[in-house]
C-alpha cells in the first residue's frame, strides 16, 4: 500500500471536548520515555531510559528498564525494572532474577524482563479510577525469560516464557513457567509437529526457540465474573497472550493451571465467533470502574502467526495464519461475542482494498480510558489514536522519532493518564486541531490544487457509485 | 545350596559380575532368562515378586538369589559378593543405565578408610562402566582418593546443611573443615552438581521446623568460601516430607526464598525440577 514518504509528525488531530484528556507516556525509538500532552508538547523526557514499556506512577516517577542485555546473546532480555522519579533518580530497582555471563560482557544479575510488568496495586498498568499502583510498597509481577530445554515441545533450545512475582524488598515469591503448562493449551497433533521442527528459532545465543512469545501480562483484578461465582476469573489469576500461537490464556495464581483460553484455533470452535485473531498483543481484562469493565480487550495485529498446516504461504507450517491489518476487539469472555470493536470498516476504509491503513503487523496496545474512548497504539507506523465508542477518531499522534539503529518510528505501547499523575508541571493549554484538509495541504514548492486548463467532456456517463475492482470489495453491490 | 545368577544374554551388567565371580572362583548356576532359565525364572518371579524392582525400562539384570536373599542390579550382586552385608547403604540400586551405573553413595556412614568400597568401584571402572557417585561431605578422604584416581565421571554432592547442622541432619558430625575439603575437591574434569537438601531440623523446643532460608544462605556460603567461586551447578530441593513429621510440605512458593539468599553467594542456585 502506498505510504507517504512525507507527512506530518506530533499531534495532527485533538478534539479536546471529545477526549479524555491526560498525558501519554511512550518509548520514543532510541531516545526514552518521553510524556506528552494533547497537543504533542514534551513534558518531559526521561533520557536513556529504556521502557518495555514505560509506565508512569502516581507522583510522576515512571517505571522503566536500564538498558538490554546484548541482542548477541539474548533477545529483548531487559537488565532489570527500574522505578525512577522526576529527576531522574533510581529509587527502587529488581535485577536479580538470572546470573549472565556473556562472552565479552560483564558478567551481571539480570530480570530478563520483557513486554510487561504490573505493579500491585493496578492490575493493568494504566489509568483506573481508584486503582493506583503503589509506588512505595508492594509487590511487582515481571514477565520473564528462562532458557531451557523440554523434550514436549523439542529438543532445542528454548528462549521459554516466565511469570514472575518479586517483593518491594527483591524476592521472588512465585514463579510459572510457560513450557511446564504446555499439554494445556490444546495443540493440534499438527502443530506440535512443526513446533518439535521450528520453535520460532531466533538466531541469537546460538539459535533459541521463542515458542510461545508472550507480550502482556496483567492481572484481572476484581471482576463481575468472579463476582458471580466464576473461580476462573480469581481477581489474583493472571491473563497473558502468546503471539507466536495466537494464544490468550488466564493462568490461576493458585495452582499455575491454564483455566481459560481461546485459540490457537478459531475454526471448528467456539472461538469462530471472533475470527482468528493472530500475532496480537496486549490482551487484558478492562479492569472494574472503566466502561466495558470485565470484558477482553485486545490488539489483534494480523501480520503472520501460528503453526499449523503447511500451505504456499507457509511451506514449513510455522506463521501460517495471514492477515493484512489490525483489529481492536473488546469481546465477552463467557460467550465470545464481540462486544465493540475498531476495524479498518469502523476507520472508514474500503475493506479489503485499504484495509491495511490500519495495521501494525507487530507490537500495539489498547487502552479503555474512563470516558469510553480507547487509545489505541498502531505501533509499527508510530502511530497513537484516541477513537470514542462510536469509532470518531479524536486525537492522533504520530511519534517524530525514527530510531537510527533501528530505522522506524515505532511505538511498543503508550498510555494515557490524568494530568493530577504529574504535580510537577501545571496542566497545559488544550488548544483544539482539525484535521488538515490534504485534498488541498502542500509543502513549499508544490503547485496548488486544481487544472491550470479544463474542459467538460461531452458523451460521457457519470462515475458510478458503486465500485467493480480488480478485486472485491466492501463497496461492491453498494447502491 | 549354590547361588544363582539370573542373566540375560547380551546384558553387559551381567557378564560383569559373572567375569567377578570367574576371577574369584565363586560357584552359580546361570539362569539365563532368554534360553535354559526362562521356566526357572518365571517361576522364581511369580514366587518374589514383592522383591524385585521392575522400572520403566523393565527389570534390571543381573539378579543373584542366595537361596535366602535376593541381590539385583551390578553394584549391589558386586558388594555383596565383595564384601557380604559390610557395603548395605553405600551401594543400592542405580537409577541410571545405558554405560553409566549410579546407586554408590559414599557417605553413607563414616569409614575407616573404605577399601571395600573403593575395590568396588575400581572393579566398575576396569569393566568400563562410567560411574556416578554421590556424597554429603562426609568421608572425604574416600572422596579424594576417588576422584585423585579418576574412577569416576559424575558426582552428586547432596549438600545437608551448614557443618553445624550435619550432626543433627544425619547423625554424624561433619567438622567446618572436613566439609570444606570435600567441597573443595568439586570440578572438572568430573561432571557434578551440588544440591542443598532443604530437611527439618529439630528446634530447641522439642519441635521440628524447616532449615531456614538463613540457614541455606549459609551452607551456600560455605560453598563459595571452600571452593572461591560462586559460580556452581547449585540446587535446591525439598525433603519429602515423613507422614509421622506434624509441619507442613515445604512447597516451590515457599523455595523461593530459599533460592533468593542462596543466590547471594550461589548464583546459579535453582530449584530443582524432579
Amino acid at each position: 500500500m502506498t505510504y507517504p514518504s512525507i507527512y506530518p509528525t506530533g499531534t495532527t488531530i485533538y478534539h479536546p471536548e471529545k477526549c479524555f484528556n491526560g498525558y501519554t507516556v511512550f518509548q520514543a525509538k532510541e531516545l526514552g520515555a518521553l510524556l506528552i500532552d494533547m497537543n504533542g508538547g514534551e513534558v518531559k523526557l526521561w533520557k536513556g531510559l529504556h521502557g518495555f514499556p514505560n509506565k508512569l506512577l502516581k507522583g510522576g516517577q515512571i517505571l522503566g528498564h536500564t538498558g538490554e542485555r546484548s541482542t548477541k546473546y539474548g533477545m529483548q532480555d531487559y537488565r532489570d525494572i527500574v522505578q525512577v522519579d522526576w529527576e531522574g533518580n533510581v529509587v527502587w530497582k529488581f535485577n536479580e532474577y538470572e546470573y549472565i555471563e556473556d562472552p565479552g560482557e560483564e558478567a551481571q544479575w539480570m530480570a530478563r524482563a520483557h513486554h510487561d510488568y504490573q505493579r500491585e496495586g493496578n492490575p493493568v498498568g494504566y489509568f483506573v479510577p481508584g486503582m493506583e499502583a503503589m509506588p512505595d510498597k508492594g509487590n511487582t509481577m515481571i514477565l520473564g525469560h528462562k532458557n531451557l530445554v523440554n523434550r514436549s515441545i523439542c529438543d532445542k533450545n528454548l528462549l521459554d516464557d516466565t511469570i514472575y512475582e518479586v517483593s518491594f524488598e527483591g524476592d521472588i515469591l512465585w514463579e510459572w513457567v510457560c513450557s511446564d503448562h504446555f499439554d494445556e493449551f490444546g495443540f493440534r497433533e499438527e502443530a506440535k509437529n512443526v513446533l518439535s521442527r521450528d520453535p520460532n528459532m531466533r538466531p541469537c545465543g546460538g539459535g533459541m526457540g521463542d515458542w510461545m512469545h508472550i507480550n502482556s501480562m496483567s492481572l484481572l483484578g476484581p471482576n463481575k465474573w468472579y463476582d458471580s461465582g466464576d473461580d476462573r476469573f480469581h481477581p489474583d489469576n493472571i491473563i497473558a497472550d502468546g503471539r507466536e500461537t495466537n494464544l490468550i490464556f488466564i493462568i490461576s495464581k493458585t495452582t499455575g493451571k491454564i483455566v481459560w483460553k481461546i485459540g490457537p484455533y478459531y475454526d471448528y470452535t467456539p472461538e469462530k465467533e471472533l475470527g482468528w485473531i493472530i500475532g496480537q498483543h496486549h490482551a487484558h481484562m478492562i479492569p472494574r470502574g472503566l466502561p466495558g469493565e470485565g470484558n477482553i480487550l485486545v490488539y489483534d495485529n494480523g501480520g503472520w502467526a501460528g503453526y499449523g498446516a503447511c500451505h504456499p504461504a507457509s511451506l514449513n507450517g510455522t506463521k501460517n495464519v495471514l492477515r493484512d491489518y489490525s483489529r481492536v476487539l473488546e469481546f465477552d469472555p463467557i460467550s465470545l461475542k464481540i462486544i465493540w470493536q475498531f476495524t479498518p470498516h469502523e476507520a472508514g476504509l474500503v475493506h479489503p482494498t485499504d484495509s491495511n491503513r490500519f495495521y501494525s503487523p507487530f507490537i500495539s496496545s489498547a487502552q479503555r480510558l474512563p470516558n469510553g474512548n480507547t487509545l489505541i497504539t498502531e505501533g509499527s507506523g508510530g502511530r497513537i489514536i484516541e477513537v470514542t465508542a462510536s469509532h470518531e477518531l479524536v486525537w492522533e499522534y504520530i511519534s517524530p522519532y525514527w530510531g537510527k539503529h533501528f530505522k522506524m518510528n515505532m511505538v511498543y505501547r503508550a498510555y494515557r493518564y490524568p494530568y493530577d499523575y504529574v504535580p510537577q508541571v501545571e496542566a497545559p493549554p488544550q488548544i483544539a486541531i482539525s484535521p488538515l484538509d490534504v485534498t488541498s495541504f502542500r509543502v513549499p514548492g508544490a503547485s496548488p490544487k486544481g487544472p491550470r486548463s479544463q474542459v467538460q467532456m461531452k458523451g460521457v456517463v457519470p462515475y458510478q457509485t458503486s465500485s467493480a475492482l480488480c478485486v472485491i470489495s466492501d463497496t461492491d453491490g453498494k447502491r | 545350596m549354590m547361588v544363582q545368577l539370573f542373566s540375560a544374554t547380551g546384558c553387559m551388567r551381567c557378564n560383569i559380575v559373572k567375569t567377578y565371580m570367574g576371577m574369584n572362583q565363586i560357584a552359580y548356576e546361570e539362569l539365563d532368562i532368554h534360553a535354559n532359565g526362562k521356566e526357572a525364572f518365571k517361576i522364581f518371579y511369580r514366587e518374589n515378586r514383592s522383591h524385585i524392582f521392575r522400572g520403566e525400562e523393565g527389570l534390571e539384570f543381573p539378579i543373584l538369589h542366595t537361596g535366602t536373599r535376593i541381590y539385583q542390579g551390578v553394584g549391589v550382586v558386586l558388594a555383596y559378593l565383595m564384601a557380604d552385608n559390610r557395603l548395605d547403604g553405600f551401594v543400592c540400586r542405580s537409577e541410571l543405565s545405558h554405560g553409566w551405573v549410579s546407586g554408590l553413595n559414599i557417605s553413607a556412614r563414616p569409614l575407616d578408610d573404605g577399601h571395600e568400597l573403593l575395590a568396588l568401584i575400581r572393579f566398575l571402572k576396569d569393566q568400563g562402566l562410567m560411574i556416578q557417585v554421590e556424597t554429603d561431605g562426609r568421608n572425604p578422604i574416600l572422596l579424594e582418593t576417588i576422584l585423585k584416581e579418576k574412577l569416576i565421571h559424575s558426582l552428586v554432592f547432596h549438600l545437608q546443611g551448614p557443618a553445624k547442622l550435619y550432626k543433627t541432619l544425619t547423625g554424624t558430625a561433619l567438622t567446618p573443615e572436613e566439609l570444606s575439603h570435600s567441597l573443595s575437591l568439586l570440578g572438572p574434569p568430573v561432571d557434578y552438581k551440588i544440591i542443598l537438601e532443604i530437611s527439618p531440623v529439630p528446634q530447641e523446643n522439642g519441635s521440628s521446623d524447616w532449615m531456614s532460608p538463613e540457614q541455606a544462605a549459609q551452607a551456600a556460603e560455605c560453598v563459595a568460601t571452600a571452593t572461591g567461586s560462586k559460580k556452581h551447578p547449585f540446587f535446591i530441593r525439598a525433603m519429602a516430607l515423613p507422614e509421622k513429621m506434624d509441619i507442613p510440605q515445604l512447597q516451590p512458593p515457599a523455595l523461593f526464598k530459599y533460592r533468593t539468599l542462596c543466590r547471594r553467594y550461589m548464583v546459579l542456585c535453582d530449584i530443582l525440577k524432579l
